[in-house]
This record gives structure tokens, sequence and C-alpha cells, in this order.
């Protein structure tokens, strides 16, 4: 969590006393949750599964793509640099096909330690799409970023990447007990679908036998 | 308490896309038990189901419409939630019988976890999935060419094809929903393409 201005400990402030407690009824909360301000760039364009977002999330086809890109321009106008609001600025330039300023923005909040603007980031990346690096390294990068920092995702797309050999040429920033413990994360946290749960069967024998163990 | 909880979260299959039956009466039992991942069912569904009331509307619902393999999959479903298991299979094995696509991938699943204690059998399970995954269910099309890559199915047999099987990989691709899905769909697709069954 990055440290609060006097701009915001105002706004904090202001939001424990009345909008937090009332937008979040029924979100699992979050310290993030409980602390920041819920702007209207949040109510139009948080992500659903962006662990630091502070309110529900939209889902994509439901994002109002002028009025979201209004609402984090000038947002982000309001408090520069916050990683939330740029992460969810670049989410809204890609639905509204604004790649070159997606990608910039993207990488701007991933820089700023966002750990879901990192996951994006090297899911474009892998995806090779324009604008994004084409350097799959880049992506082995921001996922193991991400993923020791905590995203689900991340981590999941880590180790498959690894166990295929995908990061081959890379230097990988995450250990076999990093990976081992990505592992154990998901299974702790979202293990109870069952669709992850095949996933992660297979993903640990893969990750068994890429180690050798 | 948590035991069943475990069981609840576990057969608690994730989401589908919502494909209501329009001319079927929507029930007190599809209200309470529906399972939101069935295609045949005619309500939202719920993943947290109240089981006193749920059975007793899914009783009196069976009662009056004993023939119905959804009315019949759900009272399946409440039961075995419940813990009782030989009270639910007769249930969960006519819905099957009678083409619920749900009810033959539940129970196979469950068949295969051996949950409450049920004998497992592969080849039931085997057979139990080829039928939901022909039908379309979308948990059955992953699992079961993931079982057969897996040899799963050993001394059974396997009544899907190779090319049957990818069709049902393909299938499920324009299926998943969200991420997982997607890259499991790609983990089966690559497991069996590498398998002895492709070969």
């Amino acid at each position: 969590m990055r440290p609060l201005t006097m701009q915001n400990r105002v706004r904090t402030t202001v939001c424990v006393l009345t909008v937090c407690g009332l937008a979040l009824g029924g979100v699992a909360p979050t310290a993030a949750m409980a602390q920041e301000m819920v702007t209207t760039c949040d109510r139009l364009a948080a992500h659903p599964e962006d662990p630091d977002r502070i309110i529900d999330g939209v889902a994509t086809a439901d994002v109002d793509q002028p009025a979201a890109i209004a609402a984090c321009e000038a947002d982000l106008k309001a408090d520069p640099g916050n990683p939330r609001l740029t992460y969810q600025l670049a989410r809204v330039y890609f639905y509204n096909g604004r790649s070159a300023d997606a990608v910039a923005t993207m990488e701007k909040a991933a820089q700023a330690g966002h750990r879901q603007a990192q996951f994006v980031m090297g899911a474009l990346i892998t995806n090779n799409r324009p604008d994004a690096s084409d350097d799959v390294c880049d992506a082995e990068m921001w996922w193991s970023k991400s993923a020791k920092a905590g995203r689900l995702a991340a981590q999941v797309s880590y180790v498959r990447h690894v166990t295929k050999g995908l990061f081959d040429a890379c230097s990988l920033n995450a250990s076999k007990d990093d990976m081992t413990s990505f592992l154990d994360n998901v299974r702790a946290t979202g293990g109870g679908d069952y669709y992850l749960r095949l996933l992660l069967a297979d993903l640990t024998e893969d990750l068994a036998a890429y180690t050798g163990g | 308490m948590k035991a069943l909880s475990f069981t609840v979260a576990a057969v608690a299959l994730a989401f589908a896309a919502p494909t209501f039956a329009e001319d079927e009466v929507v029930t007190e039992c599809d209200i309470l038990v529906s399972h939101p991942e069935d295609p045949e069912r005619v309500a939202p569904g719920v993943d947290d189901v109240l089981l006193l009331a749920g059975q007793a509307a899914c009783e009196a619902a069976v009662a009056a419409d004993p023939e119905n393999r959804r009315l019949r999959y759900q009272l399946g479903r409440v039961l075995f939630y419940s813990g009782d298991a030989s009270k639910s299979l007769p249930h969960l094995e006519f819905a099957a019988e009678a083409g619920s696509m749900q009810a033959q991938f539940v129970l196979g699943y469950i068949t295969d976890e051996a949950f409450q204690g049920i004998k497992r059998d592969a080849c039931k399970v085997e057979d139990l999935w080829v039928r939901s995954a022909r039908q379309g269910r979308f948990a059955a099309r992953v699992s079961y060419p993931r079982h057969v890559a897996h040899g799963k199915f050993e001394g059974c047999d396997i009544q899907a094809s190779s090319s049957e099987i990818m069709s049902f990989i393909d299938a499920a691709r324009g299926q998943a929903d969200g991420y997982y899905q997607q890259i499991l769909v790609e983990e089966v697709a690559a497991t069996y393409a590498a398998s002895d069954h492709a070969k």
C-alpha cells in the first residue's frame, strides 16, 4: 500500500465514516477496501478480480468506456500516480481499442507495483498483443513480481509457463520453493473451485517433474 | 458440518451461461436447489443450498412429477449435501439414466472421488462422463479427456474415439468461462495430445 498523501488522509476519514461502508456491503473486505476512498473511476472501471480493488468491480461487458476513461483521467489528475487508478485507466483504454495508450499506462501501474497490472503485462506479452514487448523474459519478470505479491492468476501462469519450458531462455526470478508456495497459496485460497483444482493437480505434477522431485 | 461444507463446496461447480427452459414450470425445488451450472435448470441456481427447506420442496416436487429428471437430480443433490448418500443415489441414478447431463457428470464425479463411502468404479465414471460430454456438459468435456490421458479408465471400454475426444476439447474451448477454465482446457488439450490414446 502506498503512503497516504494529506489529501488522501482527509478522503480516507470521509470514506471510513460514510461512503465505503455503504458501497462495500457484501464484498469480502481487504485492507485496501478499508482505507482508500472509492472514486468514480473505481465504480466504473474496477476489475472484479483485482485483489487491490476497493469496490466490487465491473465485468468487461458492463464497462461504460467513454465515461470510465473520463472518470479515470480526472481521478488521476487529482491523485497522480495512484497505481490502482492507473491500472483501471489502462484497462479501459485496452477495451476501447487504444492499444498503445493501454500498454504504456499498464506498464506505469505495473512499475508502481500494482500486481494486477503486472499480471496483465505478462498476459499481453505471452499473447503477442500489439504494442506489448516481444521479449518473453519481460513476461517472466512481470509474472514473477505479481506472483510473489500474491496474484493467483500470475501464480498459476508462472508455474505453467516455467514447467512447459516457455521461460527456458530467461533467468528465472522465482525459485522452486517460490513456485511450490505459489501453488500452495492457490490451493489454500481458490482450491474450492472444481476446475481450478484440476488445474492445480496437473501443475503440481508438472512442477514435480520439472524440478525432478 | 465442516465436512459437509467441504463436500458442498467440492460438488458446487462453477458458473455456466443461463439457458433456462422457458416452457417448464418453476417449482420451489428449482428456486431452492437448482445448480448454477446445470444446463437444464429453470432458475438461476444456488451455491449454498438450504438443506431442510430444499429437501422438503424437492420431495414435494418429485411426488407431484416423479419422472422429471431435473427435479430428481435436484432431490438427489440436496440429499447428498445432507450427507444421505443412500437416499440420494437412487435419484441421481434415475436422473442420469433419464438423460440429465448434469446428473451424469455429478454421479460420475462423486463415484470417481468415492465421496461419502460410494464405491469407486472407473468404468461407471467413464460411461457417465462420455454421455454427459456428448450432451455438451463442459465439466465432462474436460474431465473425460483428462482421465483418458492420465490412464484413469485403464481396463474400461473407452467409448469415445480419439477424434471424438478432440471434438470434446474443441467444444470446451468455446464454452470456457474465464481465465482458469481457458488454461485448463489448453492443459487438457496438451496432456491428451501427448497421451497414448491420442496416438
